[in-house]
């Protein structure tokens, strides 16, 4: 369980000594308990003290990391229940299932479709990060063959969902050092058969049980014969039910510190019709998934899942930016006037959504401000009238426009002298709060 | 060019300066301080004069016609002397004296309030070691069998006394040892510094100069300096001294004062400024008892850490910036010839640690003379000032942080603001139908509302219903709308010093709101980060220049301070000012404060995220958790 | 070793009910987070409310437009088309044309309409106005008097204009709508002012502004959340439902307008709408949300499936 600062203090010698580099003993314990230094600092803390800063500070879920030439998969390692009290770490990862009934051409395409889901949303690249194989059960030597065709053409990591151990180890033979994630389906999966590979770092198992005793038992037995990377799923359920297993699973390993279940968790949706991928990709996407295997590569169907990711497992703490540029609303003109505000995704928004609302078209010129709003940027010199003119001139923005009037935020009206003066524009002291924007711009002329 | 004569009225005082400088700058000039929020820019609108005969060059200014006769308004900060002049000081413009300072109030209260500021000095078990030791001592005359080095022949006598092996000693004393020493036949007044186990020799002096050891203690606060004049031999602080700190003229709270410091020289004339307003309070507390330099042992100084920065002509500009980094929390001790402070030449000038960049001295030496760090349960300090400092310990630990409240409490900053001085509205009683009824500082006819005064007229006004929990103003009708700016006139026209209505508008209500959520979530902070509740903390103490005149119900209702009894509450006064005059007699007290130093940690709240949600939920009356308030009767 | 983990709660949402007689709706009255139903004894139904425009939207997708093409500048029709063709429960009203620069419809007019559409439709019915101050103020009392004793619920109130509207709801029998920008603290602070002002908090629905998947959806759920958790705790001031305007956030998204042909990546242009849709809804399901303000029927029907599901308390 995490130690508070206060906790944390407790246990160091109090004597202000300075050794660390902080000021107090009561620093650096605050700094301790944020992660942000090392109990090693400290030259006087106890053996007893140490040992139970650290065991404390263990993760309450393993998380386990998959190497492809797509780059590293951190999957699981989370710490909290709900993403505001410090955020989810981890994204989940998000694959597509083949069937090995699949022609190999038709493999092939299915693989480069998969390759063309990739979206760029506010500076990032959403991807999907794993594909699938799945055993019909039928054809061993055509599962090995689609094994091999997708390890050919892709460098995503490659789940196996197969339940003859004999053919997984035959394509564990083959698999050429590519990180593997096997499925031990059906309750004939015997892991005992693996544990020659249970140190093997390239191999994750994902144990499935349907209730989290049996689970529990699994993962118990797992880590006696020394498995190391492992996940747990809890098989296919209704979504209410599965939402109650996925949130038991999370709090049980955060409040209740049961470190058996403590295990990023997979979830495979076997329906293909859209309606029902997404109505259980974003449950589980918001509800505590570390993996989710679909059968659809619909764009239309992963890219609303993609961004639903991209949002949750941002930073809280951290503003969400826009790119920092000018932005025409509506059917822009010559004589359109010009706004200035930060890129702070919020801040943006607010104007935009304002600006749409009064029907003036407009140029929106979001100044970079490292995702801080109007008065922190301001205070913290990053919404300055250089930063602004700077701003303009990057953006050719005169080019667009056969005035130069530039409107600025009200909290910032002190700099319009100075701005004015800086940038050649005629500066205009808009309202304080957006909510004022379209009544402001019905005036402006 | 030819001087130009500049006569300020009612004042009737005079002055030649050259053409060009500005009405503001001539007021100072001849001691008149005017309201200058903006520092000179022309925005604030604080320091409008009319102008009687003559004329200046003003950009902006409207006439009006007074007895038959025409006026002129201006601006003093704006308007440029070009020819002789008479200008008549409208009284809101003037910054009122500190001199006739606060009255503490009769109070509505089941107690005293004067019972509860406590004579902490009496508490102290001090030593008697001031920062100063004189000694006397009678050498004996060289001779040829013994021709020791004059200075050998003083320290090693001094090293005897004191039982020490290493004194030290400037060059600027050994080279006036020999001529001093034979001018006064070797009987010499010794002045010593000690600190911990370091001794040295600042000062000599001839024949026996023991009863003449005085220090100056300096409270150097954003608004405010205060000093005290104690006497070393006495043990004594024989008179207290305060006057507005000139910087204000340059900017009101301290980042602007940052910012300016930033202009070419413009640290040498804050430096100045405040150099000017402490000897201006140094030759008044000398004045009065006739003493002279040279009897000034030396000076102790507490402040902010900007303040400290600009009394030592320090560049404070990376306070401003992240990581807000502080040149120096602890001051070396330095003669007052490396100041431009108006003493002798050897008196020192020293000064007490500070903590961190927003934490200074003054919060240190404040805490000392609350006692909060001897404390067996949790406490609270809260200074309320232009930087409110909030501590939070007991004998284990002791945490602190800033808050920026804003000036509005000072009673800066707002339509009718003003300091606690002769004529402010100070307590305001609300009637059912609306009638206000007032109560002003030495009951003579309203000039202004200080920040005593803004908190009850804000309890009144949320209790019979004028303004919403937010702050915004119900559908009463007596609530005067003019364009877009709605406010409640407190005092009408015809009972006001200036025949002009006190209001409280929309805006005022808004930055009182801001200062009371700063002060409120500093305090909530601190203790969620120490893991503490309200009805955990055993004492609060308040130090600051208003402490003793507030009401503390109103400052509960409006969410100011914690909801707790009344009785947990103690007054210190300036406990800054307090706690640096006990440092300057006592050793143990100034060990006490650097230990302090020492063991106070410092939480950021600039980047901590809490702060910022304990502030927003802090921005109503008096606050979002209704609950956090609701057991008061 | 039992392996469990039960969260009491020791407050519920306040329950708020909407409309009259048969067709009345409750919502809130929740004890436990979304869809945990082993852990409270009252997990309610989320509701979709289908919006009407009393004049057509200028600014609607065609996708969007299309769907409605026979009844989109027809209020009174689009209501009826809403409750007998999509079985609508719960109409949401939207007065834009009140709006001084876009249409300045009086509020005669309007108030006349409120009625018609309630005697035709009788649904419970959620009337926003148009988000100016003065004219919603001149306009939302006036068809509260036209709704009297229908138990309709006005908005939006704002921390900055809530007096004049929340006293004719308080004289009408109506509720409020009580708007405020992603942020617990007005939030809160709005219902305690409408509550001092004499509307009991049986009366007040919360409206925390959500955003749109991609355009700050996170921040709105996690200060739903938030807002969900410290009323579960026991803050009765935040015990409210709350009401979540979906469509016209993600209908803004250019990733539910684009076209196909710009963007051969994004997938069908039609579907991609919907999805956006839906997707947006379900999270704010997850977040709390009581009611749904949707568009798109198909979007409806996706999210009506997955609450029949989140609903559907299982085997065990």
């Amino acid at each position: 369980m995490a130690l508070s600062g206060l906790d944390i203090y407790k246990l160091l010698p109090k004597t202000n000594c300075k050794k660390c580099g902080f000021a107090t003993c009561l620093a650096f314990a605050m700094q301790l308990a944020k992660k942000a230094s090392s109990v090693e600092n400290c030259p006087f803390i106890s053996q007893e003290a140490k040992d139970k800063i650290i065991s404390a500070s263990l993760a309450p879920i393993k998380s386990i990391s998959l190497e492809s030439r797509c780059g590293e998969l951190i999957l699981g390692g989370e710490k909290v229940l709900f993403r505001h009290e410090e955020k989810f770490f981890n994204p989940c990862a998000i694959g597509i299932i083949f069937e090995d009934s699949l022609s190999e051409a038709k493999l092939i395409e299915k693989i480069s479709d998969v390759k063309r889901l990739s979206f760029e949303r506010v500076g990032e690249i959403l991807t999907v990060d794993v594909v699938a194989l799945k055993y019909s059960g039928i054809d061993a030597g055509k599962y090995i063959d689609s094994f091999k065709a997708i390890i050919n053409n892709c460098d995503f990591v490659v789940a196996l969902i197969c339940d003859d151990t004999d053919v997984i180890k035959k394509v564990v033979e083959i698999a050429n050092g590519r990180d593997l994630i096997i499925y031990c389906f059906g309750k004939e999966f015997d892991i005992e058969k693996f544990s020659h590979f249970a140190s093997n770092k390239n191999l994750s198992f994902v144990l499935v049980a349907e209730d989290l005793d049996s689970l529990n038992i699994l993962t118990l037995k797992c880590e006696q014969l020394k498995f190391k990377n492992l996940l747990i799923d809890t098989g296919e359920k209704n979504l209410s039910d599965k939402l109650w297993d996925l949130t038991q699973i999370r709090r049980l390993s955060l409040k209740k510190h049961i470190r058996s279940l403590g295990y990023p968790v997979s979830c495979i949706i076997e329906q293909t019709s859209p309606e029902a991928i997404i109505n259980k990709a974003s449950c589980y996407i918001l509800k505590y998934a570390s993996m989710i295997l679909v059968k659809s590569d619909a764009p239309e169907v992963i890219f609303p899942l993609l961004t639903l990711r991209q949002n949750i497992y941002s930073d809280p703490q951290k503003p969400l930016q826009v790119e920092p540029k000018s932005y025409a609303v509506g059917q822009v003109d010559k004589d359109s006037p010009v706004l200035v505000t930060t890129n702070f995704s919020l801040s943006y928004f607010t104007v935009l959504s304002e600006v749409e609302a009064s029907r003036v078209p407009s140029y929106i010129v979001s100044v970079d401000t490292e995702g801080m709003s109007v008065l922190t940027a301001w205070a913290a010199e990053k919404l300055t009238p250089e930063s602004i003119t700077k701003a303009l001139e990057k953006d050719n923005i005169k080019d667009k426009v056969d005035h130069k009037k530039l409107v600025i935020p009200g909290y910032v009206s002190v700099m319009s002298g100075d701005l004015q003066e800086k940038s050649g524009w005629q500066v205009t002291v808009g309202p304080k709060e957006a909510s004022g924007i379209p009544s402001f711009l019905k005036k402006y002329k | 060019m030819d001087k130009v004569t500049v006569k300020f009225l009612p004042d009737k005082k005079e002055i030649r300066v050259s053409p060009g400088v500005t009405l503001l700058s001539a007021a100072l000039d001849c001691g008149i301080f005017l309201n200058s929020h903006c520092a000179g820019n022309g925005t604030c609108g604080g320091c409008k004069v009319n102008i009687k005969n003559g004329h200046v060059k003003s950009p902006s200014g409207h006439d009006f016609i007074e007895h038959g006769k025409k006026l002129k308004t201006v601006l003093a900060c704006q308007a440029i002397v070009d020819s002789d002049v008479e200008v008549v000081i409208l009284s809101e413009s003037r910054m009122h004296k500190l001199d006739k300072a606060i009255i503490p109030k009769n109070n509505k209260q089941s107690f005293n309030v004067e019972n509860l500021l406590l004579k902490r000095e009496n508490d102290f078990q001090f030593d008697q070691l001031p920062l100063v030791e004189k000694l006397y001592i009678e050498l004996s005359k060289p001779d040829i069998n013994n021709n020791t080095a004059d200075t050998d022949r003083l320290l090693s006598e001094l090293k005897r006394i004191k039982n020490v092996d290493f004194i030290d000693i400037d060059i600027s004393e050994v080279k006036i040892i020999s001529s001093l020493l034979r001018s006064c036949q070797w009987k010499v007044t010794v002045s010593l510094y000690k600190k911990d186990n370091y001794l040295k020799v600042i000062n000599l002096e001839p024949f026996d100069k023991r009863n003449e050891n005085y220090g100056i203690v300096f409270d150097i606060g954003t608004t405010t300096v205060n000093a005290s004049l104690v006497d070393f031999n006495a043990y004594q602080v024989i008179t207290t001294k305060s006057n507005y700190n000139k910087q204000v003229l340059l900017g009101e709270d301290i980042i602007t004062r940052i910012v300016f410091c930033e202009k070419n020289a413009g640290l040498k004339q804050m430096n100045l400024y405040l150099l000017e307003t402490m000897n201006e309070l140094i030759n008044s507390l000398l004045g009065e008892l006739k003493l002279k330099l040279t009897s000034i042992s030396c000076l102790l100084c507490v402040g902010n850490p900007t303040m400290m920065h600009l009394f030592f002509k320090v560049d404070p500009v990376y306070i401003r910036k992240q990581p807000y980094t502080s040149v120096a929390n602890v001051f070396p001790v330095v003669k007052a010839n490396q100041t431009d402070l108006g003493v002798s030449p050897f008196t020192i000038v020293c000064s007490l640690p500070g903590v961190s960049s927003y934490v200074g001295s003054d919060t240190t030496s404040g805490i000392f003379y609350s006692q909060l760090y001897k404390q067996e349960n949790p406490c609270l300090f809260i200074d309320i000032g232009t930087n409110g400092e909030i501590a939070l310990g007991n004998k284990d630990w002791l945490v602190c942080a800033a808050a920026s409240a804003g000036p509005a409490f000072e009673g800066s900053g707002l339509s009718n603001g003003m300091r606690a001085a002769e004529g402010a509205v100070e307590d305001v009683i609300i009637d059912d139908d609306l009638n206000v009824k007032i109560k002003t500082i030495g009951n003579s006819s309203a000039v202004g509302i200080c920040g005593t005064g803004y908190i009850s007229l804000i309890n009144q006004m949320l209790k019979k219903g004028i303004i919403d929990r937010s702050g915004s103003f119900k559908n009463t009708e007596k609530i005067v709308k003019r364009n877009e700016n709605k406010y409640f006139v407190v005092v009408k026209a015809n009972k006001t010093k200036n025949k002009k209505d006190i209001i409280i508008t929309s805006c005022d209500i808004d930055n009182i709101k801001r200062s009371k959520a700063a002060i409120y979530s500093a305090c909530c902070v601190l203790l969620k980060e120490m893991q503490l509740k309200f009805d955990q903390i055993d004492k609060v103490f308040i130090a600051g220049g208003f402490g003793t005149a507030l009401d503390i119900d109103s400052a509960v209702n409006i969410g100011l301070l914690p909801n707790l009894e009344n009785k947990q509450f103690i007054f210190l006064g300036n406990a800054a000012l307090k706690g640096a005059n006990m440092a300057s007699f006592s050793e143990t007290a100034r060990k006490e404060i650097d230990s302090i130093a020492l063991k106070l940690t410092y939480f950021d709240l600039s980047s901590n995220s809490l702060y910022m949600q304990e502030y927003m939920s802090a921005l109503f009356f008096p606050h979002t958790e209704l609950s956090r308030f609701s057991s008061r009767g | 070793m039992e392996l469990e983990y039960i969260e009491k709660s020791s407050n519920s949402i306040t329950s708020v009910i909407l409309g009259t007689g048969s067709t009345s709706l409750k919502v809130g009255g929740e004890d436990a987070l979304p869809f945990l139903y082993r852990e409270g004894k009252n997990v309610s139904l989320p509701i979709i409310a289908h919006e009407v425009f009393d004049s057509a939207p200028s600014d609607w997708a065609k996708s969007l437009k299309d769907e409605f093409k026979s009844v989109i500048n027809k209020p009174i029709e689009w209501a009826l088309y809403c409750k007998n063709e999509l079985n609508a429960k719960l109409i949401c009203l939207r007065l834009s044309s009140a709006h001084p620069d876009f249409g300045n419809n009086s509020a005669d007019k309007l108030a006349k309409l409120c009625r018609d559409i309630y005697a035709k439709v009788n649904l419970p019915m959620v009337i926003i106005g148009c988000g100016d101050d003065k004219k919603d103020n001149q306009v939302l009392p006036e068809c509260s008097k036209a709704l009297k004793g229908k138990n309709c619920y006005f908005g939006n109130t704002t921390i900055d204009n809530y007096k004049t509207i929340a006293a004719s709801c308080i004289a009408d029998g109506n509720g409020v709508i009580a708007h405020s920008p992603i942020d617990i603290n007005i939030a809160k602070q709005l219902n305690i002012l409408i509550n001092e002002v004499g509307l009991p908090l049986d009366k007040v629905i919360i409206n925390p502004t959500v955003g749109a998947l991609g355009y700050g959806l996170e921040y709105a759920y996690s200060i739903m959340e938030r807002a969900r958790l410290a009323a579960l705790m026991g803050d009765k001031m935040l015990a409210l439902p709350f009401i979540c305007f979906i469509a016209q956030e993600s209908w803004r998204a250019k990733e539910s307008k684009a076209s196909e042909k710009d963007n051969p990546d994004w997938g069908k242009e039609l579907e991609r709408g919907i999805y956006w849709e839906a997707v947006t809804a379900n999270s704010f399901l997850h977040a709390g949300a009581d009611i749904l303000v949707m568009r798109h029927p198909k979007a409806v029907e996706i999210v009506s499936k997955a609450i029949k599901e989140l609903t559907n308390k299982g085997i065990k």
